[in-house]
């Protein structure tokens, strides 16, 4: 049984506008998959979608196998989930907090409850509005990590804090979790954090999947072609070609990302445009991250 | 630089929907004035002893909430705390925003009641002398104590940029509030020179407090760190002090911590209070409490957004959307309710011994007078005889509900001029039955209570019926049985009401359009109540007599269901299911976004 599938999810929020357009993936059991696109993309709606928080208008989503709309207590009883912003109820103390997770959630795990109290430091008899941005996503992971569950849900989970915190943050959350076999879901901006921790990313650009790739595989098999504008070569003609997934148009030259290993592109640049001088690379994410997402009509 | 501040102070971010009410609130009081100006008149008497203090209550129970609302906005942006401007001027900028914001509700308020008195002809006599009469008069008051109440709200915390909200604020706004409106009760109809102590006092107060402020706002305290120590790890470090709190406490408390939505639910009771026959057992008038229900169809829905804001906070955590929804809606329901009873039974409790069978001269024949709630109902517009065995038969009183309507209200225990004095002992003997369930013979009635007259006619022996006098266990038969027929007609709309509205909070309806539905809601709602009113004061409704006819239909409906009043409270309970299983479903489908994403997705 698959933990986490979307197939062909569409959502709007205002008529016309769709925000997701048939976004399809898949997440096995044990599976950590960072999640990237641009501001507005989709990624917290697609989360929040999973969360049940939100309908999707057309397609199917399961989350361990249920439809967390129809069966949103059986669902939330087995996810983690922490968003950017900060959610919590403001007016209790964090003590209050806690205990209000530790009533609700069945499997909740005293031990490892503790354990994470000792690691933050958090004060417990703080109300949550008082607390800093940092100190209330500690909270925020701690309620999302204590029952242990079966997936985690992360949405853009350290943005705004230090490199060290985020570090400690992500680390704490993914890793631990991620040993008793949690599936894993984050969104993030950071290239390094998702190239740090996960296992596959998954790209969503104009409402759908642009990529879905293993990241070992990310780096061997695409390639970022710098083809001359004196090549008298045009955007369509570079998208035309077979496995281009989107061109940039830089000062000198054009910038073509393919799902295809570096010496395969630049033998099918030659043979079907008749292109000697591009200059074909391997492409870290980072760079595949702008390449595609900011080249993308 | 001033009436910039002015123009973006927050208060104007839902002011039109505060006016709208407000001036609901008043049009509905206006309304309620002529009405009790007209019967006043039809009495003999030309005062409108009332009018001051319903314009006042009119006025200062949606003005109130509004500044209880105005005092928990921002002083001061972060943009403007960045700015080169002194705290002492962002302060009196906001405090001039609010001022201004009430002047202009009060103003409006001032035109509407004044068109109602110059339509009708004439001002109202409120006994003033002076500059201002009429409605005019009670404006300089109000606005005293709406300026004290600003300044008072204003000086919570006024060195932060944003008050910090809890308990202490709920408790400052409910006294300050309060306090004024008893004050302004008080010198309600009394000369305008009254409003200068409210308005010393406000000065005094805004002196003191602008010399108190620092040099610029401060950010509150609420987006502060709390410092990480000692204590900090110390309480990590106690498992034992884990909090077992039920659930449903710490929910109730995730919701109704917030002091907006607290502050509102007194005015459910209130309201309650209002729709009950408190106020015509008070006035000694009749009762046309259920011309307010429309009004208590939006209450309900008041409690919509503020509980949504908060819905993100849970919405990850598995708790079910029913019991949220139980969370939102039953408080204020059950505050309805509660309002409702408590009105109803210190109604009961005013005048216990109050005579309701009254035989009075009119127009040279005895008549027998009895609440209009006791009048029975003919569907066809065409009351039966009234033949007493042995013949003698009249023709029974009317009270149309309306012209425009067929059925109307009439007396079965009519005594027109004629009746002998058999027949109205008769008439007396099923007065007795039906109000208080007793039996009277009519031999005894005629022989304890009547006498003939000179003319041959029929007169009391003593001058009056002491029937609850001599008999003061007899309680009027079927008295609450209204009290669910009532509540479904309070509820039940409003939970409809609900249900369309909250199924707005989905997928493709924008927070603008939304808004708009509100908007239209609200003004449906008051055209209601204000339709009421104004077909009133055409005498094309008589809310008395509607009121009587669902209390009639309520004593009816419990005198012929198996099980009598148990099986009209069940019936109501049933009644009222359908809509709240209704509303529940479209909340369980509900969608809500942290506050910044819904404006960005609209």
């Amino acid at each position: 049984m698959r933990t986490l599938a979307f197939t062909n999810v569409h959502r709007a929020y205002q008529r016309g506008r769709d925000v997701l357009r048939g976004v399809s993936c898949q997440l096995e059991r044990g599976e950590v998959v960072g999640l990237l696109g641009r501001n507005g993309a989709g990624k917290t709606t697609l989360i929040r979608i999973a969360m049940g928080m939100l309908e999707a208008q057309r397609g199917e989503v399961r989350v361990l196998g249920w439809d967390p709309r129809r069966e949103p207590l059986a669902v939330k009883r087995r996810v983690g989930y922490v968003s950017e912003e900060q959610i919590l109820p403001e007016f209790l103390e964090v003590a209050e907090v806690i205990a209000l997770h530790r009533q609700l959630f069945p499997d909740w795990d005293e031990a490892l409850e503790r354990d994470l109290r000792e690691r933050f430091g958090i004060p417990l008899t703080s109300r949550i509005k008082t607390l800093s941005k940092g100190q209330a996503r500690q909270v925020a992971l701690l309620c999302a990590m204590s029952h242990r569950p079966e997936l985690l849900l992360l949405d853009e989970p350290a943005g705004g804090l230090d490199p060290a915190a985020r570090r400690e943050f992500l680390e704490t959350s993914i890793q631990l979790l991620n040993e008793t076999g949690t599936t894993i879901l984050f969104s993030s901006h950071y290239m390094t954090d998702v190239e740090r921790l996960a296992g596959r990313v998954v790209m969503l650009h104009d409402g759908r999947v642009l990529i879905d790739s293993e990241l070992d595989e990310l780096q061997e098999k695409h390639a970022l072609a710098l083809v001359p504008h004196d090549a008298g070569i045009t955007r369509a003609r570079l998208l035309a070609v077979e496995g281009c997934l989107g061109v940039r148009e830089r000062r000198d030259a054009w910038h073509a990302v393919f799902h295809l290993a570096p010496a395969v592109a630049h033998e099918l640049l030659r043979a079907e445009l008749g292109v000697a001088g591009a200059r074909c690379q391997s492409v870290a994410l980072e760079e595949m991250f702008i390449e595609l997402a900011g080249g993308q009509a | 630089m001033i009436g910039v501040l002015i123009r973006q102070d927050r208060i104007w971010s839902r002011y039109v929907k505060w006016l709208l009410v407000t001036l609901g609130s008043v049009l509905a009081v206006c309304g309620i004035r002529s009405w009790l100006y007209a019967q006043a008149v039809r009495a003999g008497e030309g005062a409108d002893t009332l009018g001051p203090m319903l314009l006042v209550l009119g006025v200062w129970v949606p003005l109130g909430l509004f500044l209880a609302y105005a005092g928990t906005l921002p002083r001061a942006g972060q943009l403007a705390l960045s700015l080169p401007l002194t705290g002492r001027r962002l302060w009196f900028a906001h405090l001039a925003a609010v001022l201004l914001a009430c002047t202009v509700v009060l103003l409006l308020a001032g035109l509407v009641a004044a068109l109602n008195d110059l339509a009708l002809g004439h001002w109202l006599d409120h006994g003033q002398a002076g500059p201002f009469t009429g409605p005019l008069a009670v404006l300089p008051q109000l606005f005293g104590g709406a300026a004290l109440a600003v300044v008072v709200l204003l000086s919570w915390r006024p060195s932060l940029h944003r008050p910090t909200l809890g308990p202490e604020y709920a408790l400052l706004a409910a006294v300050t509030l309060l306090s004024i409106l008893a004050f302004l009760l008080l010198t309600a109809g009394r000369p305008a020179a009254w409003s200068l102590l409210t308005l010393a006092i406000a000065g005094a107060v805004t002196v003191a407090v602008g010399r108190s402020l620092p040099a610029s706002l401060r950010l509150s305290a609420n987006g502060a760190p709390a410092p990480p120590g000692a204590a900090t790890l110390a309480h990590a470090a106690q498992p034992g002090r884990a909090v077992r709190r039920p659930v449903w406490w710490l929910l109730v408390r995730t919701f109704y911590g917030d002091v907006k939505l607290l502050l509102l639910l007194p005015f459910f009771a209130l309201y309650g209070l209002l729709v009950s026959s408190l106020v015509a057992a008070l006035a000694g008038d009749s009762d046309a409490g259920l011309l307010n229900l429309p009004l208590s169809w939006y209450l309900l829905l008041s409690v919509v957004p503020g509980f949504v804001r908060r819905l993100p906070e849970v919405d990850s955590l598995p708790v079910a959307r029913r019991t949220l929804f139980a969370l939102m809606v039953v408080p204020a329901m059950g505050l309805l309710a509660a309002g409702y009873l408590a009105g109803t039974l210190a109604a009961g409790l005013i005048h216990p011994d109050r005579e309701r069978i009254l035989l009075e001269e009119r127009d040279a024949h005895p008549a027998l007078l009895v609440p209009l709630e006791f009048f029975e109902v003919a569907w066809d517009g065409r009351p039966p005889a009234l033949t007493a065995p042995w013949g003698e038969s009249h023709s029974a009183l009317t009270v149309p509900l309306s012209p425009l309507l067929r059925p109307v209200l009439y007396k079965p225990f009519t005594t027109p001029a004629g009746s002998t004095p058999r027949y109205v002992a008769w008439q007396l003997r099923r007065a007795v039955a039906a109000i208080y369930g007793q039996y009277l013979g009519t031999a005894e009635i005629e022989a304890q209570y009547l006498v003939p007259d000179s003319t041959g006619g029929v007169a009391l022996r003593d001058g009056r019926l002491p029937l609850q006098g001599e008999h003061p266990g007899w309680r009027p038969a079927g008295a609450g049985a209204s009290v669910p027929l009532v509540l479904v007609l309070m509820l039940g709309p409003g939970l409809l009401v609900l249900a369309l509205v909250l199924s707005l909070h989905r997928a493709g309806t924008s927070e603008r359009r939304r808004r708009q539905i509100m908007i239209v809601t609200l003004v449906v709602i008051m055209g209601l109540q204000l339709a009421q009113i104004g077909l009133a004061m055409a005498d094309l409704w008589d809310p008395a007599a509607a009121t009587a006819f669902v209390r009639i239909l309520a004593r009816r409906l419990a005198g012929s269901l198996p099980g009598g009043s148990a099986a009209l409270w069940l019936g109501a309970a049933l009644l009222l299911a359908g809509p709240f299983r209704l509303a529940a479903a479209r909340f369980r489908r509900l969608e809500a976004l942290p506050a910044r994403d819904a404006e960005a997705a609209s």
